[in-house]
């Protein structure tokens, strides 16, 4: 799709000595699950490509290179400039010492869905409001929505905001109604018998693999609480209320610094849907202290400072 | 190797009574690092102590549990206990089997095994104890005194007089506050005013206190020994140190309007005194009635008559920054909106009025010069009805609680009414007559039998105007029926209530507030005039409805604490602080904006990464400012911000104590 645009991008700042290191994807194992990429000379930009499966969240990774010199350019989506967001919100990364290569998103494709679309699909390109998957069954010509993963279908910011650079056009938002409000409100439906009865199903296939935890751009600490020995806040058992708390935890050290960026619901291999929490907290946060859009993220977030006209609810 | 003696305080009967405390000494003695469990009677008693300290020596224990009272009570008695035999005091901890135990459990069988619970509990903290050690800061030996009225005139004269410095701040262009409006004062009579005046006076001229009036805090930060205020000069159009009161500018302004300090009944100019004994004796232009500022900016009539040339339209309000040691609060009070009650003419009718507004009436520098004359007309009453408890001790409509001064204060209007009209009648009705007060009593027997007020026990139902009098209906519930009362005059003893503004007072300056909105006293015992932010006391009618001579006293004894600060060079502050563990620190900041006392700030370490340093920030807690609330160390994500005294290991080890 944009590989091109972006190992031109990579060689020319590399070249040029804007940066000393570049952060993009590059082909894994399977094409429709690529790899994050790190070069850090002009002639490795053949590796890196940008196509419509590289749904992976770069921003993170800058939290490598923080105590390194020089500046990081990176590949950031509207939803991972959010993750940028955050880690710059919370001090964890310097904004000059970044590089934003800022991809206008187009959408980014659901591999499971593409795969039970078309078995052995290998690539996609875009014409229109659809796509063509093109791999060993041949190609198939299928709509967008029935491919993009979910997130993709309700995005308010394929464009991010802050970029030194844009690979293309600026993309508008969708404007499509939030269907994750429909699942909220299907929860908060249930008696409070039903939902515990619902989360306990859904937190007892975790295995506690942290993906969540490693790919959210809010879970940023450099020490993190689930893996303190003293005190040890949370038993290493993986059943039982050692679960829920996991996830409770997990969700409330992330509440109100949410960026919806979905990726901790991608990359769990047990598909549990950590969304629904996540959107739950952001929907209160939005409500509780009369917030628009509570994922952007702000340099004093209303959960990180007292106020005394703060709501009583939220607790 | 931890030696843990756990002494049990039977509290006389508080405790044992209640508790099966042998039991809880066998459970306590097989937990483990315990080495010694003991029973007394009173352990706060000097013996008591004396078994503690005993038994330090004699055990070597290093660390001390008492399962007692709530540490509220007698937690710095056993940490002196502690200490004075050379363990640290902070190597000490209470278990509240009282307060959380044997008040609030039925019987034995409940109770003892909470008891036992707590125990277990305290003995996990104990166990974790680490000696800490206090940290001491100087004292900025000024006091700011918030609030002009006879409360904070008397702190700051007695403050003064020990031979600090005050600045007394108050918003009014003149210092003297309620007491100035009233005429004569219960039970003696004297007048107000005569008493007053010289005490503002002696303020306005006592060379250690600066006077700011027409100021407001705006606001306060810093802590015991150390608060930096910032207080806001309001423009007040007239150069204080050229203008020489001589009143030239009043007399000729041209433009009246309803005075504040007649609560409307009197006219004052644009340019005015709120009244003749006002200190300082210098005027003040209201800009909001002045034509110059309000219509063409022509006028400028005090200007030119301004010999010293005083008068300065371009003033512009001004913020001082000042520092202070301790600070006095007494900003008074305010009366209840009669207009609330519908069935007293919701405040339409204008012979209806306050307790406040006959005061004026009745005052010799009042509006009508100390003739009673009723507003509508002018005439003067010969039939006035007294209503008492309006909005007092009524939950429906009004508060909750007694005003305190109304029941005297309304047997004074009846004398001074008498005095002044003598063919005139009163009628009071009343709920119950509160006069426990020295002297109280025998004052309103006065009203009674000397000046013949006629006291109806009943509460009023209605007032409606009949011709140009008003007709009082009522109930007599000694006698059981319905009374009429027809009158030509009617003064409402409205309820005193807080400040409209005082929660955002309380809240700007930091101590907590009730829900009527008066400021919370530490104790309502034993700490009536502290507030729960050290180094903030309060004084007079703020913290509660109160007569002068009670306000009077509580503001000498907020001077008395005040004093008792600056008698000292240093503070020991309290050790248990947040610490920050700078290895898990991320620097995220998240605890610097919740912090309530803005004691964290970041600051730079740098660390080796591999073979070269790196910079980056972390939170660093400033351990004179912190309270040891614990709100960083709840919202550091990753538990890099711990209190000491209260680790998240030791409450970890609490809640395992507890729990498994």
């Amino acid at each position: 799709m944009r590989s091109e645009a972006v190992r031109a991008a990579a060689r020319r700042l590399l070249e040029e000595g804007k940066v000393v290191r570049f952060l993009g994807h590059a082909p894994g194992f399977d094409p429709t699950s690529p790899f994050p990429q790190l070069i850090t000379r002009a002639e490795e930009a053949e590796r890196l490509v940008l196509d419509h499966f590289c749904a992976p969240n770069l921003a993170k990774y800058l939290l490598d290179y923080e105590t390194q010199e020089g500046v990081t350019a990176v590949v950031l989506k509207g939803c991972d400039a959010l993750g940028l967001a955050r880690l710059l919100a919370d001090h964890r990364v310097a904004r000059d010492r970044v590089w934003v290569v800022g991809l206008p998103c187009p959408g980014m494709l659901d591999r499971d869905k593409a795969a039970a679309l078309l078995p052995g699909v290998q690539e996609a390109r875009a014409e229109g409001d659809e796509f063509v998957l093109t791999g060993a069954g041949g190609e198939r010509r299928v709509a967008a929505g029935q491919v993009l993963l979910d997130r993709c279908l309700v995005c308010a910011v394929p464009t991010p905001d802050d970029a030194d650079e844009l690979l293309g056009e600026p993309v508008p938002g969708r404007p499509v109604p939030r269907e994750e409000d429909a699942a909220v409100a299907a929860l908060e439906a249930m008696t409070s018998a039903e939902r515990k009865a619902y989360w306990t199903e859904q937190f007892s296939r975790c295995i506690r693999c942290m993906a969540c935890r490693n790919v959210c751009p809010a879970c940023n600490c450099r020490s993190c609480c689930f893996d303190s020995e003293e005190p040890r806040w949370l038993s290493r058992v993986t059943d039982g209320p050692a679960q829920e708390m996991f996830h409770f935890v997990r969700a409330l050290h992330v509440a109100g610094r949410c960026v919806d960026c979905h990726e901790c619901e991608r990359v769990c291999p047990m598909d549990i849907p950590l969304m629904k929490l996540n959107h739950k907290l952001l929907q209160d946060v939005e409500e509780l202290f009369e917030l628009e859009r509570a994922f952007v993220p702000r340099e004093v977030e209303p959960l990180g400072i007292y106020r005394p006209d703060d709501p009583e609810e939220f607790a | 190797m931890k030696r843990v003696g756990v002494f049990l305080c039977w509290c006389g009967s508080n405790i044992s009574s209640a508790v099966d405390l042998d039991q809880v000494a066998e459970q306590t003695a097989l937990l483990p690092h315990v080495v010694h469990v003991e029973q007394y009677k009173y352990l706060c008693s000097d013996p008591g102590q004396e078994t503690v300290r005993k038994a330090i020596k004699e055990h070597a224990l290093n660390r001390v549990v008492i399962a007692a009272c709530s540490p509220r009570m007698h937690e710095r008695t056993f940490r002196r206990a502690v200490g004075s035999v050379g363990l640290n005091p902070h190597l000490m901890e209470i278990a509240n089997i009282r307060e959380q135990c044997s008040w609030v459990h039925p019987d034995k069988v409940t109770s003892t095994p909470v008891a036992v619970d707590l125990v277990r509990t305290a003995v996990a903290k104990a166990v974790k104890d680490i000696p800490l050690e206090p940290s001491y800061v100087g004292i900025e030996k000024r006091a700011l005194v918030v609030g002009g009225g006879i409360a904070g005139i008397q702190a700051a004269l007695d403050i003064a007089d020990s031979g600090y410095e005050v600045v007394l701040v108050e918003r009014e262009p003149t210092i003297g506050g309620r007491m100035a409006q009233l005429d004569k004062t219960f039970p003696t009579l004297d007048c107000s005013s005569c008493i007053l005046t010289p005490k503002m006076v002696e303020a306005g001229q006592d060379p250690r206190i600066r006077l700011l009036t027409y100021a407001e805090v705006e606001s306060l930060s810093g802590y015991i020994g150390n608060f930096e205020a910032r207080i806001r000069m309001k423009a007040r159009s007239v150069d204080l140190d050229r203008c020489t009161g001589c009143g030239d500018c009043w007399n000729k302004c041209p433009y009246r309007s309803p005075g504040e300090f007649d609560l409307g009944l009197g006219k004052r100019k644009a340019i005015y005194l709120p009244f003749p004994q006002a200190v300082p004796n210098k005027p003040v232009l209201d800009r909001a009635t002045c034509a110059y500022f309000q219509k063409d900016g022509k006028c400028q009539v005090c200007k030119k008559v301004c010999a010293p040339g005083a008068i300065d339209f371009e003033q512009q309000d001004e913020i001082l920054e000042e520092r202070f040691g301790a600070v006095v609060v007494a900003t008074g009070f305010d009366l209840w909106d009669h207009g609330r009650y519908g069935e007293y003419g919701a405040g339409q009718h204008p012979d209806v009025i306050s307790s406040l507004e006959f005061e004026r009436l009745v005052s010799a520098s009042g509006p009508t010069d100390g003739k009673i004359k009723r507003p509508s007309d002018g005439k003067l009453p010969e039939r006035v009805v007294f209503i008492q408890c309006v909005g007092s001790r009524d939950e429906a409509k009004g508060v909750p609680y007694c005003s305190k001064v109304c029941c005297m204060y309304t047997a004074k209007h009846a004398i001074l009414l008498k005095e002044k009209i003598p063919s005139s009648q009163s009628y009071v009705f009343y709920i119950d007559v509160r006069a426990a007060g020295k002297n109280y009593e025998e004052f309103y027997r006065r009203a009674t039998v000397e000046y013949g007020a006629q006291y109806i026990r009943g509460r009023v139902s209605r007032i409606y105007p009949r011709g140009d009098s008003l007709v009082v209906v009522g109930e007599d519930t000694l006698l059981g029926q319905k009374v009429e009362v027809e009158a030509d005059l009617v003064v409402l003893a409205t309820a005193v209530v807080s400040r409209s503004d005082a929660p955002q007072v309380a809240q700007k300056l930091g101590f907590s507030y009730d829900q009527h909105g008066f400021f919370t006293e530490a104790h309502p015992k034993l700490a009536p005039v502290e507030t729960n932010t050290a180094g903030i006391f309060l004084a007079g009618a703020c913290q509660g409805p109160k007569d002068i001579p009670d306000t009077v006293a509580q503001a000498g004894a907020a001077a008395a604490k005040v004093v008792r600060l600056f008698a000292k060079d240093q503070l020991e502050t309290e050790p248990t602080v947040a610490r920050v563990d700078r290895a898990r620190c991320a620097g995220c900041e998240w605890c610097r904006p919740i912090c309530p006392y803005k004691a964290i700030e970041m600051e730079a370490v740098t660390e080796r990464v591999g073979s070269g340093q790196v910079a980056r920030r972390v939170a660093k807690v400033n351990p004179s400012l912190c309270h040891g609330c614990g709100a960083c160390s709840v919202a550091c994500r990753s538990g890099a911000m711990n209190l000491l005294g209260f680790s998240n290991e030791q409450v970890w080890a609490e809640v395992e104590a507890l729990c498994l």
